[in-house]
C-alpha cells in the first residue's frame, strides 16, 4: 500500500511532530506511515484524511 | 477507575520485580530453603514483574505500539509452548536429556521459572524489534 502522507504534508508545510499532535500518535508512526512500514488504523486514517483535507482513497492507495 | 495498559511508572516497577527474583531466589537457596519452594516462591515474584512489564504503557503509547504489543505476546506465547514440548521431548528421549539436563533432575526447561524468562526474552526481542522497525 502507498500513501501520499510525506507530500501532503510538504504541501502543507506541516512538520511529522505537529501532525503526530494533531492526529494523536507519535511522531515515530508518523514516520512508519510515511514509509509504508505501517497501515493506519480506519481512525487514523480518517483522522489524517481530516487534517489534510482529502478522502482516505487519495490519501491511501493500492500500489498497481 | 482501572486504566488499561497500566500507567508507564509500572514498567520501571516490573523490570524491579522481575530482576529481583534472581538475587531473591540465590539468597533462598544459600539460606537453605527448600528447592521447591525457592523455585516456587521466584516464579512468582518473576510472574508479577512480567505481569507489570507487559500491561504497562509506552511513554508514546498509540495504536502502533499496541500491535507490536501484540506481536511479542504471541511470540512469548510461541515460545511457552516451544518450551513445553521441548520439555515433554526431553523427559522421553535420552539424547535431548543429554543436551538439557545431565542429571535427570530438571532442565531449564523443565522449571517455570526458566520457561518464564525465556517466554520473556521472546517478548523483550519481538517488542523492540517490532517498535523499532515498524
Amino acid at each position: 500500500m502507498k500513501n501520499r502522507i510525506r507530500i501532503e504534508r510538504a504541501e502543507h508545510n506541516i512538520s511529522q511532530a505537529m501532525l503526530a499532535e494533531k492526529v494523536k500518535v507519535s511522531r515515530q508512526t508518523i514516520i512508519s506511515v510515511e514509509t509504508g512500514k505501517y497501515i493506519p488504523s480506519t481512525e487514523l486514517a480518517l483522522r489524517l484524511s481530516e487534517v489534510f483535507g482529502k478522502t482516505v482513497n487519495e490519501l491511501f492507495f493500492l500500489e498497481e | 477507575m482501572f486504566k488499561y495498559p497500566l500507567p508507564n511508572v509500572f514498567k520501571t516497577i516490573g523490570w524491579c520485580v522481575l530482576l529481583s527474583s534472581l538475587p531473591i531466589v540465590i539468597v533462598f537457596k544459600y539460606v537453605g530453603f527448600s528447592p521447591d519452594k525457592t523455585a516456587d516462591i521466584g516464579s512468582i515474584i518473576a510472574l508479577i514483574g512480567f505481569f507489570l512489564i507487559i500491561q504497562s504503557a509506552e511513554k508514546d503509547e498509540d495504536e502502533r505500539i499496541k500491535l507490536c504489543r501484540l506481536k511479542a505476546m504471541s511470540s512469548a506465547f510461541l515460545t511457552f509452548i516451544i518450551g513445553i514440548f521441548v520439555s515433554k521431548l526431553d523427559h522421553l528421549f535420552d539424547p535431548f536429556n543429554y543436551i538439557f539436563n545431565h542429571s535427570h533432575q530438571g532442565g531449564l526447561f523443565d522449571t517455570p521459572m526458566g520457561l518464564l524468562y525465556f517466554s520473556a526474552l521472546f517478548y523483550f526481542i519481538t517488542f523492540r524489534y517490532s517498535k523499532d522497525e515498524e
